[in-house]
């Protein structure tokens, strides 16, 4: 496995960006990313991907894709709606529910990050229905300097987040996270670090 | 006439730019990239065409000043432009080039200048005369109305360049600033005196167009004119609708940023017949706006009795770039390398195309590629 092989990712934001770039790092897998797209939100991406999946096909560099799947029902549902038929070039993956219940599978570190108990963070992530929630909850518990302003909204405002959310949790993504611990809590996590594996040989015998 | 190519070595920030410009380019890539230096090798044309040759590089503060770092050894910098009528014709097509460098107590000398029409040679320097005479190649002969006769039309399209990046504090403010700046005014310093000396035929006809303009942009704006204070000093005078009987009137020191900048973009559209070189008219305006800004270039560039103008455009704006009428041909990619930048356009890269094929617009397709590196770690260094 040595072959190098060009991709480029579409996500939804900025935090997703960082914790795609960090997972297929870690797969070991030689791949070598070339641009990301999207960061305009889940909406934005659904509209995207046959177009990304249709220019992979006739040429461009292969796509992972990563989004979350929220509140709809199950994984492959959602793939399966994105996706009518199978693509070769484009791998689609779903973080359940949100890609914040992979950063909390990784209990010992987050909580050294945020400075807070570690019984504070759920123990099975994945069972979570709002995980950002829940971190900004385990947030405002915090006794670090700078992280409940950070990651907490205000009281009174309208955003669902403080105001530095997304460059705190990088922060934690690109310093602190360890994804072998996460991928035992997280199952989805798991999965997506296996087919990043076979997307790599599937496209790396294809050359 | 159009430059339809352009080449430049040890330019700036670029060790080598070879590209083709279609009538309507867009600039993009990240600060510092050389958006301007780009731009600026096309208002170095007219300085030499208008000012002369050294008053050109002196306005740059020098050879050395305007050479790329990444040269090695001191070379020549290389500016060659082709020039192309709207006809398929090319035997009309003008080639002009020119290189330079400095001798060794740092003054500007012509290393070659030619100019080809066609297959035909019209100038080669050095010639027999040059080289009995040095001082000579401190000038170019497209600056001297003796020398340049054969390709006079050259020169008249140079001089038409015009560059502009309007900074409204200075229109509301003109005698406050005093700005040295090659190639005309392209601050907005005269832009009234400009606009009141235009003929009142011209201007108003004009006028009547931004001012349409202006109605379906601006909330409660009704219309404006040109008005004079006591010492003569012209004024643009606006009103707006009120609910009192009369409109509302003010004068340009009231007016927004960005009304402002819209009448002095469109204003410089409809002026003139030669290139022009906008940086960032997005500033200040609104998103809806903005996503009409391409196809409102476009419009006016067709509007020029003498055919099409050219008009490059450089621009963060990915706004401006999702019209779907934009291509990835007309939109040039710069991308910094540890030595210098790169010049390609979106269309010649192949992953790009390949989104576009599928309909994706360029200002998603191509914008991507211009985020630096490292940009989510821009808030790190003012951690407390």
């Amino acid at each position: 496995m040595t072959e190098q092989v060009y991709i480029q990712l579409a996500v939804e934001g900025d935090l997703d960006e960082i914790v795609l770039r960090k997972v297929i790092r870690h797969s070991s897998c030689p791949f070598e990313i070339y641009v990301c797209h999207g960061k305009k939100g889940k909406g934005f991406l659904r509209k995207r991907i046959l177009q990304y999946a249709n220019a992979a096909e006739k040429g461009a560099k292969p796509f992972i894709v990563l989004t979350d799947l929220d509140m709809q029902e199950c994984a492959p549902l959602l793939v399966g709606e994105w996706l009518p038929s199978d693509y070769k070039r484009l791998l689609l993956r779903v973080a359940v529910r949100e890609v914040e219940a992979w950063l909390m599978a990784d209990r010992d570190n987050l909580a050294r990050f945020l400075g807070i108990t570690r019984s504070i963070i759920p123990q099975n992530p994945e069972d979570v229905e709002n995980p950002k929630q829940v971190l900004i909850n385990c947030a405002r518990r915090s006794r670090t300097r700078g992280i409940h302003d950070d990651i907490v909204p205000y009281p009174e405002t309208t955003s669902r987040i403080g105001k530095n959310y997304n460059g705190r949790l990088i922060e934690f993504v690109e310093g602190y996270w360890s994804i072998e611990d996460a991928r035992q809590k997280a199952p989805s996590l798991d999965r997506a670090l296996k087919s990043i594996h076979h997307f790599y040989d599937a496209l790396s015998k294809r050359c | 006439m159009r430059i339809s190519h352009i080449k430049l070595e040890n330019w700036r920030n670029f060790r080598l730019v070879d590209v083709d410009l279609p009538f309507r380019v867009f600039l993009i890539g990240p600060n510092a990239s050389g958006k301007s230096n780009f731009l600026d090798a096309i208002r170095f044309l007219r300085n030499v065409a208008t000012e002369g040759f050294q008053r050109a590089v002196k306005l740059r503060g020098g050879v050395s000043k305007i050479r790329c770092l990444a040269a090695r050894k001191k070379p020549d910098i290389v500016i060659e432009v082709c020039l192309s009528n709207s006809k398929k014709d090319s035997n009309n097509d003008w080639t002009y080039s020119l290189s330079f460098s400095q001798d060794n107590n740092s003054r500007p000398i012509l290393k070659s200048e030619k100019v080809e029409k066609g297959r035909e040679t019209i100038l080669t320097r050095p010639d027999e005369e040059d080289k009995k005479d040095v001082l000579r190649m401190s000038q170019t002969a497209l600056e001297q109305i003796n020398a340049n006769l054969a390709f006079r039309p050259i020169a008249q399209f140079f001089s038409t360049v015009h560059y502009l990046h309007l900074v409204p504090q200075i229109i509301r403010n003109p005698e406050g600033y005093a700005i040295p700046s090659p190639g005309g005014d392209p601050y907005g310093k005269d832009f009234l005196e400009k606009l009141a000396g235009t003929t009142p035929r011209t201007r108003d006809s004009r006028l009547d167009k931004i001012q349409q303009a202006l109605k379906i942009a601006v909330p409660q704006f009704s219309k404006f004119e040109i008005t004079k204070d006591a010492r003569g000093v012209p004024h643009l005078a606006a009103y707006y609708e009120h609910w009192r009987p009369h409109d509302a009137q003010q004068l340009e020191d009231q007016f927004s940023d960005g009304t402002i900048r819209l009448i002095g973009l469109l204003w410089s559209l409809l002026e003139g017949e030669g290139p022009l070189l906008l940086e960032e008219p997005e500033l200040s305006l609104h998103a809806a706006i903005v996503r009409k800004l391409a196809p409102l270039i476009h419009r006016m560039q067709r509007l020029k009795k003498g055919g099409q103008r050219q008009v490059l455009v450089s621009t963060h704006s990915v706004e401006l770039l999702m019209d779907p009428g934009v291509g990835g041909e007309e939109t040039l990619l710069l991308t910094p390398g540890s030595e210098s930048t790169k010049v390609h356009s979106a269309a010649g890269v192949d992953d790009i195309l390949k989104l576009l094929e599928q309909g994706i617009p360029v200002g998603e397709a191509a914008m991507s590629y211009t985020e630096t590196k490292n940009m989510h770690q821009l808030e790190l260094p003012f951690d407390d």
